[in-house]
This record gives C-alpha cells, sequence and structure tokens, in this order.
C-alpha cells in the first residue's frame, strides 16, 4: 500500500490473472478546505431559445 | 498484430492494433466487464467493488510495455517500430450508472488527484515521452462500453496535435515573449462573450477560433505546464470548474451529454515546456439535441474545420445553465 500524505490519496496495486495491474485508489479524511465558489462569472443573457426547426433541419 | 507505422506524408506514427477488433462491444447492463464482480455473478475485470477510484491495464491496448516486434520489415520509407507505451482505464465509480457529471465535485477532485498520480508515475517511465489523459463520452464518440470510465495513453513520442500546440505556443514566446494561451485568456477575458464560467483558479470559454460548437476550453488562470505543478487549491478549482460545465452541458438537450474530453500538458521527455499552458478541451460532436457535427471531406481531407454556430451564441446558450459547483462539506458547516 502507498500512501500520499499531503492528500491521504492510498494506493493499492494487485496483478491480475492475465498479469496486469490495477491499482485501487481510496481517499481518506479528504481535506475539506474548498475554496470559496465564484458566482457563475458575469451577467447572463438571455439564453437563445431553440426552435423546432433547429433542431430538425 | 500490433506496431507503429510512419506515414511519410503527414510526418506521424499510426497504431496498428488488430487485437481491438474483438473488444467488448456494448455489452448488456448485466454483464459490464468494468462492474464490480458480484458474488456469484459472472467474473467481470474488476475483481472488487470498495474504492474510490480505480486504474487498470487496458485489456486491448493499443501501446503496452512490452510489445510484440512489428510483424513487418521497415523500409527507409516506411520506418516501423513496437507499439511501445501505456494503456489505462479508469473508473470513476464502481456504479454502472452514474457518468462523471452527475458525481459530486468531491469524487471530481478525487479523479483530478488520480490525474496527477498517474502523470506522476508515467511520466517517470522512460519509454513513454507524452502522458494523455481523456475521456470519450457516448456512443456518438464511439464508447464501446458505457461504465463511466476515462484512459490514459503514455505515448513513446509526442503526438501531433500537441507537438502543434507546442510549436506555436514556441513561436509565439519567441516573437512576443509572452505565453500564446496567457494572451488567448487575457483576449477572450477582454471580450467576454465566450467566457462561460470562472473561478478562482480557471475560466472556461467556447474559444473564437472553437471547431466544434460547444467546444470548451478550461484554461487556468495562472501559467503553469502540468497537473502536478497545480496546488491543492487549483486542484479543487479546476474539479469545481468540470463539475459546472458538465452539469451544464446535461442541461443543454435535458438528456447525457456525449464529449470528447482531453487534458493537454507538457510532454514528459525531459525537454523544457515553460513556454506551454495546461488547459482542457471538451469536443461535444452534438450540434443540436438530434444532429451531429461529423468530421467530413474539409475536417478529414483537407484539415479545415467547418463551425456551423458562432461561439458567441454557443456561450451564451451554456452560460445559462451554468449553476455553482456545491461542495458537501461547506454546505454542512453552513447547517
Amino acid at each position: 500500500m502507498e500512501q500520499n500524505a499531503d492528500t491521504n490519496l492510498k494506493k493499492r496495486r494487485i496483478k491480475l490473472i492475465d498479469g496486469r495491474y490495477m491499482i485501487f485508489y481510496t481517499f481518506e479524511d479528504q481535506p475539506a478546505l474548498a475554496p470559496e465558489e465564484a458566482p457563475a462569472t458575469r451577467p447572463e443573457p438571455e439564453p437563445k431559445p431553440q426552435t423546432e426547426d433547429d433542431r430538425f433541419v | 498484430m500490433s506496431e507503429l507505422r510512419w506515414n511519410p506524408l503527414l510526418a506521424e506514427w499510426v497504431a496498428t492494433a488488430t487485437h481491438r477488433q474483438e473488444r467488448t462491444f456494448l455489452p448488456p447492463t448485466d454483464f459490464c466487464p468494468l462492474c464490480p464482480t458480484k458474488k456469484g455473478g459472472f467474473p467481470t475485470e474488476v475483481p472488487e467493488g470498495t474504492y474510490d477510484i480505480v486504474v487498470f491495464e487496458n485489456q486491448f491496448p493499443s501501446l503496452r510495455p512490452d510489445p510484440l516486434p512489428p510483424a513487418v520489415e521497415s523500409t527507409d520509407l516506411y520506418p516501423v517500430r513496437p507499439s511501445e507505451g501505456v494503456c489505462e482505464v479508469v473508473l470513476y465509480s464502481p456504479n454502472h450508472t452514474t457518468t462523471l457529471a452527475d458525481e459530486p465535485v468531491e469524487q471530481i477532485y478525487k479523479l483530478v488527484q488520480v490525474w496527477t498520480d498517474r502523470f506522476i508515475e508515467l511520466g517517470a517511465l522512460d519509454h513513454v515521452s507524452y502522458v494523455f489523459e481523456f475521456e470519450n463520452k457516448g456512443e456518438a464518440t464511439g464508447v464501446t462500453l458505457h461504465h463511466p470510465h476515462g484512459q490514459i495513453y503514455g505515448y513513446p513520442f509526442i503526438p501531433p496535435g500537441i507537438a502543434r500546440e507546442l510549436a506555436q505556443s514556441r513561436h509565439h514566446r519567441a516573437r512576443t515573449g509572452r505565453c500564446l494561451i496567457c494572451d488567448i485568456l487575457a483576449e477572450e477575458r477582454l471580450d467576454g462573450r465566450r467566457i462561460v464560467a470562472e473561478n478562482n483558479s480557471f475560466v472556461a470559454t467556447i474559444p473564437f477560433f472553437a471547431r466544434w460548437p460547444y467546444e470548451v476550453h478550461i484554461y487556468s488562470s495562472r501559467h503553469f505546464q502540468a497537473l502536478s505543478d497545480m496546488s491543492s487549491s487549483e486542484q479543487q478549482d479546476v474539479a469545481a470548474m468540470l463539475k459546472m460545465v458538465l452539469a451544464a452541458f446535461d442541461r443543454l438537450f435535458d438528456l447525457s451529454f456525449p464529449y470528447m474530453m482531453v487534458i493537454h500538458q507538457r510532454p514528459v521527455d525531459g525537454g523544457v515546456y515553460d513556454y506551454y499552458h495546461f488547459h482542457i478541451e471538451f469536443y461535444p460532436p452534438l450540434r443540436t439535441a438530434t444532429k451531429l457535427k461529423y468530421l467530413a471531406g474539409s475536417e478529414m481531407g483537407a484539415g479545415m474545420f467547418i463551425n456551423d454556430t458562432l461561439a458567441e451564441e454557443k456561450t451564451s446558450e451554456l452560460r445559462a445553465r451554468i449553476k455553482p459547483a456545491v461542495w458537501a462539506q461547506r454546505e454542512e458547516d453552513r447547517d
């Protein structure tokens, strides 16, 4: 088992029957310091309506 | 049979991989080879179901660490080399019916960390010069398995699409002293009409030169070259930006939106690429809810894309569907 102390990322590597590797990643106590989300950018103009013609032409 | 054949007309390698003809093709949900093996069920490729993300070598690789010798001889005009490299599959979840767009932002943050780990690990291999992380989503992009997954190719050379971006970036730096993508980002911000979303560290835009109707590019605000250059805060910000863009895609036509998503970062061949700029590109094949944008004569035969739409109008549609990504821990803190 490998572990990254900075991220609490854990890797467990196994060998499959045909010789290929498989790595299971798990995370423990994932840092909850989510950054502040900026609002969804700038003032939004009205979306362009999609007509039936536009869908099927 | 698998080998790399040189195309002297375009100066690029083509991989032959005839064994891929035999790969599983759109199996019924109950027989998905990427679901965890169930007790008493048929053995899938994944023997366990307790994981956040799982990565494994592709059963039908076009590149592999121990390739067989080429089946044909090289000539001066037609060099041939073994198809050496790596092909990995990245499962986003044990849940067959989810998509990256449906996953919480926390799970996408975990995926970003796994992408980073794979970039570092594969980038350290002598026979890998470029680590290419990507996802093909939806039958419209040619997926053969619906289980939510992406892929990673470790190429033994710098692929031509990346080489072209590197050359343009290098020439721009030599000519102006500035980064090309930093300048693109500045121009998009100045205009504003093609900005889809922005957070502390990333900007999503359908750029001026988009070739596909909903071709979103996500550029880092800070100039850096690779996933491994990101701070933890930037990793969380790119996860949040991916969540916002992916969810907005699904809201466009109220369907699970198909796309090709590719991560562009510096090569890992030991060269200096400080003029390059990390970014993510999406190529969604839909141009309306029911119509596909096909790559036809002009695109394939001449290399010139014809976009039937204006980036400014498509951005407006997509931006109207952007909602902020919500982190569960922050919501709990508020309660």
